[in-house]
């Protein structure tokens, strides 16, 4: 998943970066509101983290702006002022949640993760396929209530899938929302890393969740199995 | 049981303090009424005192042209008696009744004229020494006014006789001339004076239209229907309406500049923290905890004192607030936030309900309520609004908001509310928000207290005065 982050101060911006990386997003960090509109209109974005406070654009007229074109993703907003008000407003333009300054990291992820999670349709962080159990925040995988090893590349591609079930997903859209802004991705990484994790979700080859639509891309069948 | 807190007792009722002082238009016209009434008075006093001198002294030629007529006619014969022609020159003497009289007398006899016949109390004379003259109002007893004088009569054997000739006229007459004036007199002072009230009137009205517009203008700017004083005043009040909209529009550009600094400042200093805290999350450094301990303190301690900052920016004339979109916003923004766990937030009211409090503070407010709720509830949350009461009347209005959770036991409602406990000592989740919302609640002399709700949790009762 592609998070984009829009935060003018350097320290935090980085620091967010590192973090949703670990947690195994691809992100863009743009630190001013300029940059922000940009990334936030032109990019492909499965979530944006926004600062309220940036130079620039504000982050209200990102918001705004982000809507007003009908882009749908889960917005979060990072604000500094705790007033309900300025709160409102935010979530009356689009906003889907909001973190107050300072904020605790672990609370971040569990947001953004109940945001992506959320916008895919999904109440509960456990979301259930056929045989597969994926777990979108502790990222636990079990088939058959086997615990699965997945390497982060692979989980990332199937958590991708499981939030976009049912829908046809280029490679191109693959590259897009899993790698970073800098990455240089080959293209058979993403055949290759399919590959595996068909081996791994359908040993027996009786089940086949992962479709390949040949031109098209691949679709992640939820129903079946 | 109720636990509540709240200043209200220790201020005045708003409106009570309002004295009825006397209108200006009524003091002007109290004042200039008095004064007409002075000013007329003494005018027609002196009026009617002129009167009465001119027609005494017109009454009193008149007399004495009677006793110069008598002069010119009369003789004494041998003895010294007086003698008068028959028929004078003034036909009133000669008329009995009349009221016009005229006599003479030596020391040897008199004679009165014809029109005394008939009269029980005829003037009462005297002999005057010789070049003696008088005239004399009615008398103690008498009703007469008495003009005469005395001279000596000489004689053809050369002695000189002393005559005395007078003219007297009945004060009836006199006093009916006066009387007649005087009423004249003082139904033309009565309607000069209603005139004279009514132009006063008129002058007073057109003469306070201006503040009389300033004070309406004022209550519209009270109302939120304007924002500063736009009627084209005559210059004298010019510096007074120009200085009341110098006076506004500081406020308002103050509030503003003030909120923007705060929210510059929050931003300032809470991206570091946020930086420190993030950092120390990832740190098992020795003495990583305190640290991030110390960040949460900061944090806490910042957002108190922000929040007191941003209260200090109140207006002073605050426009009415609709209570029930407030209260909507909150709810479809919370239910927004608690989509997960299925919230449902109902509203109620009358819409048209309004308070006299910062829009700002109101949100912030309810708010802090309404999270409260819905943090604590199991899913369900009522926030209403009524019109408050006070005895039998109505007063004031009524925010109710009601979770449907396990509710706070009123003795560690008391002890969150209870006062000597500082906001800032609380923690997160220990009633920071009600905290928040008490403070709010008493700046603006409301009360706040807990009940049961309906719905099975807490009830948080705001109550709010009208103004």
């Amino acid at each position: 998943m592609r998070i984009l982050v829009i935060e003018d101060e350097e320290a935090l911006r980085e620091l967010l970066g590192r973090a949703l990386k670990r947690e195994g997003f691809a992100t863009d960090l743009a630190a001013d509101g300029t940059d922000g509109l940009h990334y936030a209109t032109e990019y492909p974005v499965d979530l944006a983290i926004i600062d309220l406070g940036l130079p620039g654009h504000s982050g209200m007229e990102i918001l705004r702006e982000v809507r007003k074109r009908g882009l749908k993703y889960p917005v979060l907003v990072l604000t500094a002022r705790s007033d309900w008000q300025d709160k409102v407003e935010a979530l009356e333009l689009g906003a889907d949640d909001y973190v107050t300054k300072p904020f605790r990291l672990e609370e971040l992820m569990a947001r953004v993760n109940a945001l992506l999670r959320r916008s895919a349709g999904h109440a509960s962080p456990e979301v259930q396929f056929g045989p597969l159990h994926v777990n979108l925040s502790s990222q636990d995988v079990r088939l058959d209530d086997q615990l699965l090893e997945l390497t982060s590349f692979e989980y990332k591609v199937l958590s991708y899938f499981a939030l976009h079930p049912d829908r046809v997903v280029s490679k191109m859209e693959l590259n897009e929302h899993l790698y970073d802004e800098d990455a240089d991705p080959d293209s058979n990484v993403i055949e290759v890393i399919i590959g595996r994790l068909r081996k791994k979700l359908d040993p027996n080859g009786d089940w086949q969740p992962i479709e390949t639509l040949r031109g098209r891309g691949y679709r992640f069948r939820a129903g079946q199995g | 049981m109720a636990v509540a807190t709240g200043s209200a007792p220790a201020r005045a009722e708003p409106g009570v303090a309002r004295t009825t002082a006397p209108s200006l238009l009524a003091r002007l016209l109290l004042g200039a009424a008095l004064a007409l009434g002075i000013a007329l008075s003494l005018i027609a006093l002196a009026v009617d005192r002129g009167f009465r001198g001119a027609a005494e002294s017109a009454l009193k030629e008149r007399l004495e042209s009677v006793v110069f007529l008598i002069l010119s006619t009369i003789d004494l014969d041998e003895q010294g008696l007086p003698i008068v022609a028959d028929s004078l020159a003034e036909p009133r003497l000669d008329q009995p009744g009349s009221g016009l009289h005229a006599g003479a007398m030596t020391p040897h006899g008199q004679w009165s004229s014809p029109s005394l016949v008939g009269v029980t109390q005829p003037p009462r004379a005297r002999l005057l020494d010789r070049g003696e003259e008088l005239f004399r109002g009615p008398d103690l007893d008498g009703t007469w006014y008495v003009y005469a004088i005395g001279l000596g009569w000489e004689q053809p054997d050369g002695d000189i006789v002393d005559l005395t000739i007078w003219a007297a006229e009945d004060p009836g007459r006199f006093q009916g001339t006066v009387a007649g004036f005087r009423g004249d007199l003082w139904r033309w002072m009565i309607l000069s004076a209603l005139l004279v009230i009514v132009a006063q009137l008129v002058i007073l009205l057109l003469l306070l239209k201006p503040l009389t517009r300033v004070a309406q203008e004022v209550a519209e700017i009270e109302a939120g229907r304007r924002d500063a004083l736009e009627h084209a005043y005559p210059r004298e009040l010019q510096p007074l309406t120009a200085n009341l909209n110098a006076l506004l529009a500081t406020e308002r550009d103050n509030a503003s500049h003030y909120r923007r600094a705060l929210a510059d400042l929050a931003h300032a200093l809470k991206t570091p923290l946020a930086v420190m805290r993030a950092r120390l999350e990832g740190e098992n450094a020795s003495g990583a905890g305190e640290l991030s301990a110390a960040v949460d303190d900061m944090d806490l301690l910042l957002r108190r004192q922000l929040e007191r900052a941003a209260r200090s920016t109140r207006r002073t004339l605050n426009k009415p607030v609709e209570v029930l979109p407030v209260l909507r916003r909150l709810a479809d923004s919370l239910a927004r936030l608690y989509a997960d766990r299925g919230l449902q937030v109902e509203v109620q009211g009358d819409e048209a309900l309004t308070v006299r409090v910062d829009a700002r503070d109101l949100m912030e407010l309810c708010g802090n309520l309404m999270d409260n709720a819905a943090k604590y509830g199991q899913g369900k949350l009522r926030a209403s609004v009524r019109r408050g009461r006070h005895g039998t009347r109505q007063y004031g209005v009524k925010i109710l908001i009601e979770d449907d959770g396990p509710g706070i036991e009123p003795e560690r409602f008391g002890v969150l509310l209870a006062r000597g406990v500082r906001g800032d000592e609380r923690r997160e989740g220990q009633g920071l928000g009600l905290a928040i919302a008490q403070e709010l609640v008493e700046a603006y002399a409301g009360t706040l207290d807990l009940i049961p709700s309906e719905l099975g949790g807490t009830a948080i009762r705001v109550s709010l005065p009208p103004r």
